[in-house]
């Protein structure tokens, strides 16, 4: 029993736990603090020792999914090096990671809903640039092989791509008939058109 | 300094601007009632007799902002004489109405995060599932008109085709200027999308 002798390490780990599935469930506005230290096994004061404030935990928790989003993205890459099928697979392990934790899809849509604000900007662009500039150095890759068109702009469709990753958790959100029963499949059918335009015209 | 009293329906649509610029500005969760009766220059109490909570007051905003941009969409699309020009004209409608009402867009897409029960709430889900309707049906009547290739499947090509259209809601909700500077870049994005579907025009020999 981890309980009170759980190291301080251990201890926020398992409350940004638990907030992940109450945020998940709930949002941000139904989970209040003694549902997440209900689910942690401990006191709200001791949530509180932790972190000051409800939106401390919740940017706490953000800053973890975000993590856990991104460190799957590259997880099972295959062996190829042709744009296309790279590319797919970066979908595909992000919709397979999104459909395994659905509580932490949840948390993304619900951040998108303060993403203009200035905390935001502040901590995650960073991370979606760094995102951007991964699939860009794809892209060049595939412009010099001769899979893409060498017109594309790098930079520009990079981000779009970024975009299509929260579209994807936005569509998984939403339930999709279409979506859930393909599992990750979906994702390969979703990018296969996009993909297939991005290739030199001929 | 005597408050106008303005006409039922004038307040109500000063406070839904006024909810605009404040979940535009702080987000969904950061913007209270009382934020939004401050930016309307209202008391609280007068805000609660147009709406019943911020729920009420942020899905009559959702639901006038889809109501715009669909009507705005629309009548640019009927313009088009085939179902391929029609897609590039929806795609690029979406494209400038964001830009040009980025913060009514930005509540817009801020309001959608509050979750029901099993997913997202029941509108934006079915905004969604119209647009996918609006969208297959368009590429099917290219088909049937023999513009784009028999091969290709409605449905799916439309839900890849929507992401695209998507992104230009979510990169506005993220704050992001990506696409808005780019514009030429994204339609070209569009245009190759639909090429890939079209048939190619006879050579008149």
């Amino acid at each position: 029993m981890a309980g009170k002798y759980g190291t301080r390490g251990n201890r926020r780990q398992q409350i940004i736990d638990a907030a992940i599935k109450a945020f998940g469930a709930k949002n941000y506005d139904g989970a209040s603090v003694t549902d997440i230290a209900n689910a942690a096994g401990i006191t709200k004061r001791a949530i509180y020792r932790y972190f000051p404030t409800k939106r401390e935990l919740f940017y706490a928790v953000r800053n973890e999914v975000y993590g856990a989003i991104v460190s799957n993205l590259w997880s099972e890459m295959p062996a190829a090096k042709d744009f296309n099928e790279l590319a797919d697979a970066l979908m595909r392990n992000h919709l397979r990671f999104g459909l395994e934790n659905p509580e932490m899809s949840r948390i993304v849509v619900n951040t998108i809903s303060e993403a203009a604000t200035k905390e935001f900007q502040e901590n995650i662009e960073a991370l979606l640039d760094e995102r951007a500039e991964e699939v860009e150095g794809l892209m060049q890759t595939g412009i010099e092989e001769g899979t893409l068109d060498p017109d594309l702009n790098p930079a520009f469709v990079s981000w779009i791509i970024v975009l299509i990753f929260f579209f994807l958790i936005y569509m998984q959100a939403c339930e999709e008939d279409w979506l859930i029963p393909r599992g990750e499949e979906a994702a390969s059918v979703l990018m296969r058109p996009f993909l297939a335009s991005l290739a030199p015209r001929s | 300094m005597g408050k106008k009293r303005l006409s039922a329906e004038k307040r109500r649509q000063s406070i839904l601007k006024a909810a605009e610029r404040c979940l535009a500005r702080k987000g969904y969760y950061n913007c209270t009632t009382a934020d939004i009766a401050a930016e309307a220059d209202i008391t609280e109490p007068v805000l609660y007799q147009h709406f019943r909570d911020k729920r009420d007051l942020v899905d009559s905003l959702r639901n006038s902002a889809v109501e715009d941009i669909t009507n705005y969409v629309t009548r640019r699309v009927v313009k088009r004489k085939t179902p391929l020009e029609g897609l590039h004209e929806a795609a690029e409608a979406i494209f400038d109405y964001t830009v040009r009402h980025r913060s009514k867009m930005r509540a817009y897409y801020y309001s959608i995060p509050e979750l029901g029960k099993g997913g997202l709430r029941r509108s934006p889900v079915e905004r969604l599932h119209r647009l996918h309707e609006a969208v297959s049906f368009m590429l099917e009547e290219a088909q049937r008109q023999g513009a784009a290739v028999k091969e290709m499947n409605a449905p799916d090509f439309a839900w890849s085709f929507i992401a695209l259209l998507e992104i230009v809601y979510i990169a506005n909700a993220l704050g992001l200027n990506v696409p808005f500077k780019q514009k030429d870049m994204y339609m070209d994005l569009i245009d190759r999308m639909l090429k890939t579907i079209s048939v190619p025009d006879k050579v008149e020999g």
